[in-house]
């Protein structure tokens, strides 16, 4: 039980730094992410390559880290030339080319196979302990993500970019430029995702291209929404509830014994789809937001 | 610094909204542009400012050419400009909108807010310091703490004008500095503008109200339909028989 409680938990903090790039893409910067899934992907396998090469697992997770925020930086440049409902098509897209590009390049990912044995930290200490001393240094990257956002929200920086979300032909004639921020934050984003997809590896020691579909994003998309957009405690919160509602939906199983297993995996979808209507018509704003003001 | 306008064309298909518009503010001058609505006024400003790019003329202040820079490279050599329809940063408060505004902050560049640490303090504390002056020059000091988007049309005006001022300019464009102002803030605005130019501050003011603007400018321009149809000393101006018929229909 306590084995379970720790991977849900760990799968939870991996969620929760992936609501929280999307947090600052879109609730701090306005930028439409429809693809933190790509940059997850990039974070892992670049992390579980690095590692399975002998090199030490913090070089793989810096580079996972690195390597994700660098490819974000060309769609950064776009981002700035195009309307934002374009990023959102030029984001999934990407993600889409960033799972097909890790199906076929066989040579380096093992294609369809994916990587099996990825090296895991604290392999000595005990099951148990492991899961502890890992969830401890998820939280830790979580606490420090959090201290990032939180730095760049509260100060100058931060007040600039809701200049610039306010009113950018404003900002503009003052002499303020838009689109150093919005390429930085995208970056640093970027680099958070990249982040999540390194532990998401390391962790779980064994990655598949399948594990990348565009529905990830759509997951961290309804966290951030169920959760709060904008609000950071609100990341963790909406992370808690989709995962809650993915490993609840299991116990289902066992209160309907004639039930079979596919007919479950439909009925959690059908439970998500149903909590983010319950979510939009009760509580638009999120657990942790605030009403919008007109 | 001195600001030249010369022979400003800008066409939108076969509509012609600017024919070869010239103009000069000299350094520190308060000039005036009236003209009735659709004479391509609030184009002139987007042109001078940099969010339109002319046909053709050229746009000089002092000894640079400004025609081909971006408006933000405008603001830093000087030159700002306000919206016709104020545009306050509605999320932020009157005082983080003047806060914002100030030209060249360190702690907005992202290794400077990450670390810039001291030197970010003190930079902003000098900053603040400014803009509370500003606040009670403006008389926007009780109002400092409530978000920009409720003020009223009078103090947003205002704040428009607080905000081109972070930016240390040496000429302002207004764009109807009086527009859905109420009559009390009308003499208030008038005095900061006289106040702010007797330190050295030029101004170009385009306003529909003809006795609120001659009272404040020296110099004035009519545009009509595009063209420069007189300019001259205010009295001298509106005294114009074409003028009055142009822009108030003789009625003046």
């Amino acid at each position: 039980m306590l084995s379970y409680l720790l991977a849900i938990l760990i799968i939870v903090g991996v969620y929760t730094l992936l609501t929280q790039c999307l947090n600052l893409h879109y609730g701090f910067m306005g930028l439409i992410n429809f693809g933190v899934v790509g940059f997850f992907a990039i974070g892992a396998y670049t992390s579980a390559l690095i590692a399975i090469a002998g090199y030490p697992i913090l070089l793989g997770v810096l580079g996972a880290i690195v390597l994700a925020s660098l490819s974000a930086w060309p769609l950064g440049v776009l981002a700035t030339r195009l309307r934002e409902d374009y990023l959102a098509i030029v984001t999934l897209g990407f993600a889409e080319v960033v799972r097909i590009v890790v199906t076929s390049e066989s040579w380096l990912t093992n294609g369809v196979q994916g990587l099996p044995g990825i090296p895991q930290p604290f392999s000595s200490l005990g099951p148990n302990a492991q899961g502890l001393a890992f969830l401890g240094i998820v939280l830790a990257c979580n606490l420090a993500v959090l201290a990032l956002i939180m730095r760049l929200a509260h100060g100058p920086f931060g007040r600039l970019v809701e200049a610039i979300r306010d009113d950018e032909v404003a900002a503009s004639a003052l002499g303020k430029y838009p689109t150093g921020p919005r390429i930085q934050i995208f970056m640093i984003g970027a680099g958070i995702a990249g982040l999540a997809g390194a532990l998401y590896g390391h962790y779980i020691s064994y990655i598949v291209p399948d594990q990348f579909v565009p529905i990830v994003t759509f997951y961290v998309w309804m966290a951030m929404i169920m959760g709060g957009v904008g609000s950071l405690p609100g990341s963790f919160i909406g992370a808690a509830i989709l995962i809650g509602l993915f490993e609840g939906t299991r116990f289902i199983d066992d209160a309907f014994p004639g039930s079979i297993g596919v007919e479950m995996a439909s009925l959690r979808l059908v439970f998500i789809g149903l909590a983010l209507v319950l979510f939009m018509r009760f509580r638009p704003q999120g657990i942790m937001g605030t009403r919008m003001q007109s | 610094m001195t600001l030249t306008v010369s022979s400003i064309n800008k066409s939108y298909g076969k509509l012609e909204i600017l024919k070869d518009v010239s103009l000069s503010v000299p350094a520190g001058a308060r000039v005036g542009i009236i003209g009735p609505n659709g004479a391509g006024k609030s184009t002139l400003f987007a042109v001078i400012g940099g969010s339109v790019q002319p046909d053709s003329g050229s746009i000089v202040l002092e000894d640079k050419t400004l025609t081909d820079m971006r408006p933000q490279a405008r603001a830093e050599l000087g030159l700002v400009r306000t919206f016709q329809v104020a545009r306050p940063f509605q999320h932020l408060t009157v005082r983080d909108n003047l806060i914002v505004a100030a030209a060249n902050q360190y702690g907005q560049t992202l290794i400077g807010t990450l670390v810039g640490g001291a030197r970010v303090r003190r930079e902003q504390d000098a900053i603040r310091e400014r803009v509370e002056e500003l606040l009670k020059f403006l008389k926007l000091d009780k109002v400092a703490d409530n978000l920009a988007g409720r003020l009223s049309g009078g103090q947003r005006k205002l704040l428009e004008l607080g905000r081109a001022l972070m930016v240390k300019p040496s000429l302002i464009l207004l764009d109807e500095p009086f527009a859905g102002v109420n009559p009390v803030l009308f003499g208030e605005i008038s005095e900061r503008i006289v106040e702010l130019n007797q330190k050295g501050i030029g101004f170009l003011v385009i306003e529909h109200n003809i006795q609120a603007l001659s009272r404040i400018v020296s110099e004035m321009y009519v545009l009509v339909q595009g063209s420069v149809l007189a300019h001259g000393a205010p009295d001298e101006v509106l005294a114009i028989q074409e003028v009055q018929h142009a822009y108030m229909g003789g009625a003046l």
